[in-house]
């Protein structure tokens, strides 16, 4: 020690930083511990991009976890699965972990930050046919990827030990096609090139890097813990006060009164399309067109849309993470798209192709097809469920809880 | 105490093995967290962006 004063002191200093670590994550696991419901009632899309409070809500037997994009968040009501179920009206609460512009590779990489944490677990996989029946070659907006792109769930997906070096290399391979929230990502960008790689190099680099992946993993899960105390800390007191009102929920009087009030949000035009939404889509309707006449160009978009190849990523992630999860999806809005001239023959491409990629993994699949042909279900073309729509969506998730789907 | 008292104080214990690793070890542990200080935080929020939509 006198030799060497500055080593021992290094050593030291470097021992307490590690135990204060240590104590600061037992800390911040008690805290989130405490407070993981009150952030199920609230909008915590600052935290999303971590994982630390979805390890936590997944365990817990009276919140259900729903993974999805849009279609759960847009429409600001209080029908919302997370507002209509925030007093535990049937015994649960949803935990929704969906964003605006998510998409099933984001969905896989948020799977594989799970971990095993997955297995056994029951969540619901919310898909939307939006992507796939109107985005550009059926892919995801680069903006929307970049937005909801998380270092701590690529890098969780990359040195994965749970998961297959075949899945992890396709879904680094997708990965990489979006390089712009990787230009600030060095280590990830090049971990994730080498795992794409076929060659004995690229396999001992990828191998190398593994001690400084998993070291970076521990650092972000301690900025995930560091970034959910203080989120819940500016939690206010009503925020934080769970209410359990326990009573029958009457679906069919509910039913009525949504939509009611989606009319009201409708009267800018013919077609049931919320107030919100028109604008962007009104131009889409200015003519009819002839039924049946865009069937070939809807078929095509739906089966070669690259959102499958991403949604068969998410599946192969949850099969091999061993995830008990139910596969819910919104409907096609029938008449709407008929009004553009797609049959709903046509439309059923969509369902079909669903099946075809679900089915295989052995998932139950609830696809809410017998809602596509009710006005006011959806509020859009996209399939966004409106207020009237969120009652059949909120009567869906009670059952799914309570067993009694599928 | 003064600050004459105070600097004569930790001359002393800097002079004691001991002392000197205590020290040194605060110095080090300042540093440490001082960096993790300035750039630990991190940043798990989402970027703004405005949703597109379809």
């Amino acid at each position: 020690m006198k030799q060497t004063p500055h080593l021992a002191a290094a050593f030291t200093a470097f021992l307490a930083a590690i135990l204060m670590a240590v104590a600061f994550t037992e800390y911040a696991q008690q805290f989130e511990k405490k407070y993981v419901h009150a952030v199920a009632g609230v909008d915590h899309s600052d935290i999303n991009n971590g994982s630390e409070l979805e390890r936590l809500a997944i365990k817990q037997d009276d919140l259900l976890m729903i993974y999805g994009a849009s279609e759960l968040v847009l429409l600001d009501t209080k029908y919302q699965a997370n507002k209509f179920f925030s007093s535990y009206p049937t015994g649960f609460m949803v935990f929704n972990v969906a964003t605006k512009g998510g998409s099933a590779l984001t969905l896989a990489q948020k799977f594989a930050g799970l971990g095993s944490d997955l297995r056994g677990r029951r969540l619901v996989l919310a898909l939307g046919p939006a992507i796939m029946t109107m985005a550009p070659y059926g892919e995801v907006n680069t903006r929307h990827y970049d937005a909801n792109f998380s270092p701590l769930n690529a890098l969780e997906l990359t040195f994965s030990p749970d998961l297959s070096m075949q899945t992890k290399q396709h879904a680094a391979r997708r990965t990489l096609d979006f390089p712009d929230p990787l230009k600030d990502q060095a280590f990830i960008k090049f971990a994730l090139e080498r795992l794409a790689g076929n060659s004995l190099v690229d396999k001992i680099l990828y191998y190398l890097c593994w001690p400084l992946g998993r070291l970076d993993i521990v650092i972000l899960r301690m900025q995930d813990h560091y970034a959910t105390v203080n989120f819940i800390r500016h939690l206010s007191k009503a925020d934080v006060t769970i209410k359990h009102e326990p009573k029958e929920i009457d679906w069919e009087a509910l039913i009525p009164i949504a939509e009611k009030e989606q009319i009201a949000s409708t009267n800018s035009n013919p077609f049931g399309i919320d107030n919100s939404q028109w604008p962007k889509i009104k131009e889409l309707f200015v003519k009819p067109v002839p039924l049946g006449k865009k069937d070939n160009e809807f078929e095509w978009d739906v089966n070669s849309a690259r959102e499958w190849e991403d949604l068969d990523i998410a599946l192969q992630v949850i099969k091999e993470l061993n995830g008990n999860v139910i596969v819910m999806s919104a409907p096609m809005n029938v008449p709407l798209w008929e009004r553009i001239g797609v049959s709903e023959q046509a439309q059923n491409t969509y369902y079909e192709k669903l099946h075809s990629v679900v089915e295989p993994y052995g998932l139950p699949i609830i696809d809410l097809h017998q809602y596509g042909t009710i006005k006011y279900f959806s509020m859009d073309l996209a399939s966004h469920a409106s207020r009237k729509g969120w009652i059949y969506v909120d009567q869906t998730l009670d059952a799914i809880y309570h067993g009694r789907l599928p | 105490m003064s600050i004459k008292r105070l600097t004569q104080f930790i001359t002393d214990v800097y002079h004691n093995p001991w002392g000197r690793l205590v020290l040194l070890s605060i110095y080090y542990l300042a540093i440490i967290l001082g960096l993790v200080v300035m750039y630990g935080k991190g940043n798990l929020s989402a970027p703004k962006f405005v949703y597109q939509g379809f």
